[in-house]
């Protein structure tokens, strides 16, 4: 019998780049038509097979907020993956991606991690290019995807790629 | 049929515009010309990147949701605040097509001149068979239709309601007036409104928040150019604006001014004068963006205002400057305001005039931010207190007062009150989730899928499950519809009355979650 794996992954990044959308909209296939900052954390799963396993993805959404350290510092313990994530249109979002990468460092060992890049949609006003993502997802030593959450174009793809990364560091 | 749609643009695979027509004469005009080149570069960059081209793509904009319908020649794009239904879908569709078939070659914007504006190509005929599908959206009983052309020229296009618009009568009126059924009257006004022979005017709703915006000083000055006009023209209004104008402060709705000024002067006089404001533009309703962040300022004066109760004033003021040292926005900062040796909101809409969708919603996200550091400094001692007192205060002011739609995205404060006066060390480890369902059928089942995931987060996991114990409700282990022989609702008001005690600010949520999806709460927990 094939295994069953529970997963905790978190994601984190700058505000407003998508991160609590990104999570409704592979958990429920809906888009989140307003903005909100998460204040605090989040909660999402979803089950999913990868190849002949079973998986429950739990996604825990960490609130950007920088007054909020302290909070997230608690819902690290136990992941096994991060999601960081910017947004296209803004270089201090991808500027930031360093700064949690680091963060995240403080409060976890071991762990996979992917570099997503939103809001792919918005090609006008797009400032940092594919190239430039990469060239940051390999200084992190992580594997980069780009996404369009309003587009649901590789929302999926994402979650399966960082399980993949996960299941993959077991064996 | 009813439907979510503010207007609609019909442009060809070049980018021009074909067809435009506004559905909800509130809806903020769109330039069709500017609208149809956004629009091509959207549908030339999802083919691109997409190797097949979806028949249906929404984008959302701000507040506003763009639902693009391809067409063999042509694109339809519908402007809306909500979600279209499929049955809204279909009914579009159907309308490119026609359009297509018998409407695209009788266009061409190229036989015109580029002098010649879009609105001259547009296409009575076509707007009729819109108006026959869809009709308009929202029409108030208030409303008073009046035509913008002598009613005996007119000649292409036959109303019943010829002898019954007036500019003075409103739509109920006329249904009165005419013995016609209200069905038969919004028939024809669509068609006329389609034939662009009528507006309307009265159109907001009392609900609305009502602004000024730089130029109403103009009409409070006795001897600018705008207060002669007026006086010539409407000398009765010129008496009332300078008693509105105090009013209009961004904060009150059109039912809070009428109230304050309704024993001096009669109701039509003061809505005539609103009217006229809005007209030439002067005074506003708030955009949706704005209400959201008047929400949130209301919220953030009411934690003041509460926290000088329950703690102190020096106390109080010692925690908004502390917060303000770490706030970056000036048009929230500029917005705090040192008075009679208090802070206050400063409610002026005029700094947010000429700021995008997108800065707006920051602006939004930059007041929570502020709201939840200024609670989470205050001391932790009173903090059960001065959140019930909060939650008593907000009850009243922020969520009777407030619309679902406005309250969008505010529980996240309240999750974070939970979370500052909760004791326990919070939930990290996995959640038994095995069959709670996320695709939910009813409002109930979201909000309880909601109070559990976000609930096992804020409190330790056996809170959850003396929820599940108290409520008799398998919660997770079952589907809600797998729940035989048990009174769903019942079950389900059980567990908000559990939730509602496991913390100060857990009725707060409550009231703000069931709310937004038009739950009624039980007794126990009303304020």
């Amino acid at each position: 019998m094939s295994p069953s794996y529970l997963l905790k992954i978190v994601t984190v990044g700058a505000a407003s780049v998508g991160k609590t959308s990104i999570i409704i909209r592979y958990s429920t296939g809906s888009f989140r038509e307003h903005y909100s900052p998460t204040l605090g954390v989040g909660f999402a799963y979803k089950k999913m097979e990868v190849d002949e396993d079973s998986v429950n993805l739990q996604i825990w959404d960490l609130g950007s907020q920088d007054f909020l350290e302290r909070t997230r510092a608690n819902y690290y313990l136990g992941a096994q993956g991060v999601i960081f994530m910017f947004d296209v249109t803004s270089w201090e979002s991808l500027n930031e991606v360093i700064d949690w990468k680091n963060e995240v460092d403080r409060n976890l060992d071991d762990y996979s991690a992917i570099l997503v890049a939103n809001k792919t949609d918005l090609a006008m006003e797009r400032v940092v290019s594919k190239e430039e993502g990469q060239k940051i997802a390999s200084q992190l030593g992580v594997d980069y995807i780009e996404t369009s959450v309003r587009l649901d174009m590789n929302v999926n793809k994402a979650f399966e790629m960082i399980a993949r990364s996960i299941i993959s560091s077991f064996h | 049929m009813s439907h979510a749609i503010e207007a609609l643009l019909i442009t060809d695979k070049g980018g021009s515009p074909r067809f435009y027509m506004q559905l909800d004469p509130k809806a903020l005009n769109m330039d069709p010309v500017m609208a149809s080149s956004f629009f091509a570069a959207i549908d030339m960059f999802s083919k691109e990147v997409f190797d097949e081209k979806a028949p249906v793509v929404q984008v959302d904009y701000g507040a506003r949701l763009f639902t693009l319908i391809n067409g063999v020649n042509t694109n339809m794009i519908a402007v809306s605040v909500q979600r279209l239904s499929q049955e809204s879908i279909d009914v579009l569709d159907s309308l490119l097509a026609e359009f297509e078939l018998d409407w695209l070659e009788v266009v061409d914007p190229f036989e015109f001149s580029y002098e010649t504006s879009f609105v001259d190509v547009y296409l009575e005929a076509f707007g009729e068979r819109v108006m026959e599908k869809l009709s308009l959206r929202l029409l108030g009983d208030s409303w008073v239709p009046y035509f913008t052309t002598k009613p005996d020229v007119l000649e292409s296009v036959f109303s019943i309601l010829m002898d019954y618009i007036n500019g003075t009568r409103n739509v109920k009126e006329i249904i009165e007036v005419s013995g016609l059924s209200r069905r038969e009257v919004v028939l024809d006004l669509s068609k006329l409104w389609a034939h662009r022979v009528i507006r309307f005017r009265n159109m907001f709703n009392f609900n609305d928040f009502m602004t000024t915006g730089t130029q109403f000083v103009r009409y409070a000055q006795a001897t600018s150019a705008e207060t002669k006009d007026l006086r010539d023209l409407h000398p009765d209004m010129a008496g009332v604006i300078p008693h509105l104008a105090g009013l209009i402060d961004g904060r009150r709705t059109v039912r809070e001014i009428l109230a304050e000024l309704g024993t001096r002067y009669d109701e039509r006089e003061l809505l005539r004068a609103l009217d006229y404001l809005i007209e030439v533009g002067v005074i506003e309703a708030l955009t949706p963006e704005k209400r959201r962040i008047l929400l949130v300022k209301e919220a953030l004066e009411l934690a003041i205002r509460v926290a000088e109760g329950t703690y102190n004033v020096t106390e109080t003021t010692n925690a908004l400057q502390f917060i303000m040292k770490n706030t970056k926005a000036p048009e929230a900062l500029s917005q705090l305001q040192l008075k009679d040796g208090k802070w206050a909101v400063d409610f002026d809409f005029k700094i947010l005039e000429g700021l995008n969708q997108k800065r707006l919603m920051l602006l939004f996200g930059e007041w929570m931010k502020i709201l939840a550091q200024f609670v989470s400094v205050l001391n932790p001692a009173k903090m059960s207190i001065y959140i019930g007192n909060l939650t008593t205060v907000y009850s009243q002011r922020i969520i009777r007062r407030y619309s679902a739609f406005d309250l969008r995205g505010f529980e996240e404060f309240s999750y974070w009150l939970e979370i500052l006066s909760t004791p326990s060390k919070p939930h990290v480890g996995p959640i038994e989730t095995s069959h709670l369902q996320i695709a939910w059928s009813s409002a109930l089942e979201e909000l309880a899928y909601i109070l559990v995931t976000r609930g096992h987060i804020i409190y330790k996991s056996e809170s959850i499950t003396q929820i599940k114990s108290a409520s008799g409700s398998p919660l997770i282990d079952l589907l809600p519809t797998e729940w035989v022989g048990r009174d769903r609702v019942e079950t389900f008001e059980r567990i908000m009355v559990e939730y509602s005690t496991l913390g100060p600010a857990a009725k707060l949520t409550l009231l703000i979650l069931a709310t937004q999806r038009g739950i009624l709460i039980p007794k126990e927990i009303i304020i």
